[in-house]
């Protein structure tokens, strides 16, 4: 099976060449991934993850609202994980075992330089959604996901204009 | 925790609903499913063109990429094309935007090749960027839901 849109995601989504190369190779990872459990289980503990941080980061501004959205999207996949009889992740309680950009957020400086690593930071979660859409056959939660990749395609263009990035120049 | 919202809930099942409660039916090709993307495209494109200036410049040109792209996947031609509507040029665009994006939620779930399962949903992802562009150009939530899916933004 051809791998589904990792890079090419990410790179319209707006990453630079280099990280998307990078998160190419994460996410190719991710589609080797078997099962339809695990790419739930990881998706709603991405999006918990996405709630702490912005919860805690202190970036001001759209935080609030950004943590609720990544919420929904964590309550709209536990949805589709708890149909399949599985167990949900434990929410996020601590820094402990965050993803690198996701501290990187939370230990970037104040200002542009941290809504810099937001938008790193939202790169990866878009290349997380690309990579296990592939895994996923129900049209229903094929079409979560893709929502929920395009909200963090906003999120994405949201912390570009915040850190005076041209959200022109970098794809999407 | 916050309460589930509605449209949490719907953005997580409705979908389901879209595909039939009783025997499922046979999806259309693939090649029409991407039908109404590909018109999107081509309004959009045309729209930006008419708002001119660096955002309706780029703009255009990611649509008319987007128009090639749906093409080499072999979206048909045979879809009706959107209506641009009165009004401002970008509250002309953001209309259209919504109508690509409800174009490729729909498709997204149902066309066959993962290919073109990739395909809309990268374009349903970069169709909301411009839509939230938009919305911070016009002076409003650039934010509007947690599920952008043509409905809201």
């Amino acid at each position: 099976m051809p791998e589904p849109l990792s890079r090419r995601a990410a790179l319209a989504a707006g990453l630079s060449g280099a990280a998307a190369l990078a998160l190419g190779a994460t996410a190719s990872g991710a589609a080797a991934e078997p099962d339809l459990g695990e790419a739930l289980t990881a998706l709603v503990r991405a999006e918990q993850d996405a709630a702490f941080v912005y919860r805690t980061a202190a970036l001001g501004g759209e935080a609030a609202a950004l943590a609720e959205q990544e919420d929904e999207h964590a309550r709209a996949l536990s949805s589709q994980l708890q149909a399949l009889g599985l167990p949900l992740p434990a929410p996020r309680r601590s820094r402990s075992g965050l993803p690198p950009e996701a501290l990187g957020v939370l230990e970037a400086g104040a200002g542009a330089q941290r809504l810099r690593a937001a938008a790193a930071y939202e790169r990866t979660l878009i290349a997380g959604c690309a990579a296990r859409l592939g895994l996923l056959e129900e049209p229903g939660i094929v079409r979560t996901v893709a929502t929920v990749m395009a909200s963090h395609a906003q999120h994405l263009a949201l912390h570009e204009r915040g850190a005076g990035l041209d959200p022109l120049s970098s794809g999407g | 925790m916050v309460a589930t919202t509605r449209r949490g809930l719907l953005a997580a099942g409705v979908t389901l609903g879209l595909a039939g409660c009783g025997a499922p039916e046979e999806p259309p090709p693939d090649a029409d499913l991407l039908a109404p993307s590909l018109a999107a495209a081509l309004a959009l494109a045309a729209a930006y063109e008419r708002a001119g200036g660096r955002l309706g410049r780029e703009l255009a040109a990611r649509e008319r990429e987007h128009a090639e792209r749906l093409r080499a996947a072999g979206a048909g031609a045979g879809a009706t094309t959107p209506a641009a509507g009165g009004g401002a040029p970008l509250e002309s665009a953001l209309a259209l935007e919504r109508v690509a994006m409800r174009a490729h939620v729909r498709a997204v779930g149902l066309v066959r090749g993962r290919p073109a399962r990739a395909l809309t949903a990268e374009l349903l992802a970069e169709d909301a960027r411009h839509a939230s562009l938009l919305l911070a150009r016009l002076g409003r939530d650039p934010l509007p839901t947690a599920f952008p899916d043509g409905r809201d933004a």
